[in-house]
């Protein structure tokens, strides 16, 4: 069942969603835009690489750090899968 | 009126809910204030607050492409044109104030609505075609014309995407479904919204 929206829930939703947006982790997001796929660094407001292809986004996403945090998103914005996290 | 409030006609149920979320973080990443009338008063009363968050907006978005039945057998719906023949109404009333009112109409599909409701031709319309970053765009691109420069709709597609993604990660920490329109209020919405996007534009 869904818990009941109280004041404190919501002021830690609050302070959890200012402590995510903040974030410099590193992780990838793989974004499906105009019939490519967009690799963006959290901590950038930026894309850091298009490629035709998510394969090809994966590949890339995979360089970018030893033990990379990659977040595929669905053509609507919700996350699809996530590998390394 | 507000220069910066946008009033929303939409369907609110969780069919155009893919939909309403990018509508309202654009919105709120062009730092506009977008304004739903979330009521479960009986129709009159309803009816009366459409038209105060109306009059006080001066913008207003109409989104028609639901004006079907979601289903064989279902009736199609009228309460966004309805809606949206009030709003063209108010803004020519032969207040000043009110003719300053600027509407934008988002369709399904690309003049579609010269079969379903033509009156509205000559207007500010655009398709969506359903997809959400095609509204990003469009809204988008409607605000950068009558507000001047914006950020660019991939901005505001890509950081939508990581919000979702964080939306979802702490709204299931705390046992609510992100993508089921009934767990938050609109007003929590909003100002989660409001809160990650102030944060995130500070990085």
């Amino acid at each position: 069942m869904t818990p009941k929206l109280t004041g404190p829930i919501r002021a830690s939703i609050t302070i959890h969603l200012k402590a995510a947006a903040l974030t410099k982790s590193g992780r990838v997001h793989i974004v499906p835009s105009k019939g490519k796929w967009v690799v963006k660094v959290e901590g950038s407001r930026r894309a850091r690489s298009v490629k035709a292809t998510r394969s090809g986004a994966m590949r890339y996403a995979r360089t970018l750090s030893k033990s990379p945090k990659i977040i595929v998103h669905k053509e609507d914005g919700t996350v699809k899968s996530k590998i390394g996290l | 009126m507000n220069s910066r409030k946008v009033f929303i006609n939409c369907p609110f149920d969780n069919h155009y809910f893919p939909l309403l979320k990018p509508l309202l973080f654009t919105l709120i990443y062009l730092d506009l204030n977008p304004q739903i009338s979330e009521t479960s008063d009986c129709g009159k009363v309803r009816l009366n607050k459409i038209n105060r968050i109306m009059r006080k907006s001066s913008f207003s978005i109409h989104d028609l492409s639901r004006m079907e039945p979601l289903k064989k057998g279902d009736l199609p719906r009228f309460n966004m044109p309805f809606e949206c023949g009030i709003d063209f109404g108010m803004k020519n009333s032969g207040r000043k104030s009110l003719l300053k009112k600027k509407l934008l109409i988002l369709e399904k599909k690309r003049f579609r609505y010269q079969k379903v409701i033509s009156d509205i031709s000559g207007n500010d319309i655009k398709s969506h075609g359903n997809r959400p970053e095609k509204l990003v765009k469009a809204v988008r691109d409607w605000f950068s014309l009558n507000l001047g420069s914006a950020f660019y709709s991939t901005e505001i597609w890509l950081a939508y995407n990581e919000f979702t993604s964080d939306y979802e990660d702490v709204s299931r920490s705390k046992g609510y479904d992100p993508n089921d329109i009934s767990s938050f209020t609109f007003k929590d919405v909003i100002n989660n919204m409001t809160t990650w996007i102030d944060t995130y534009k500070t990085k």
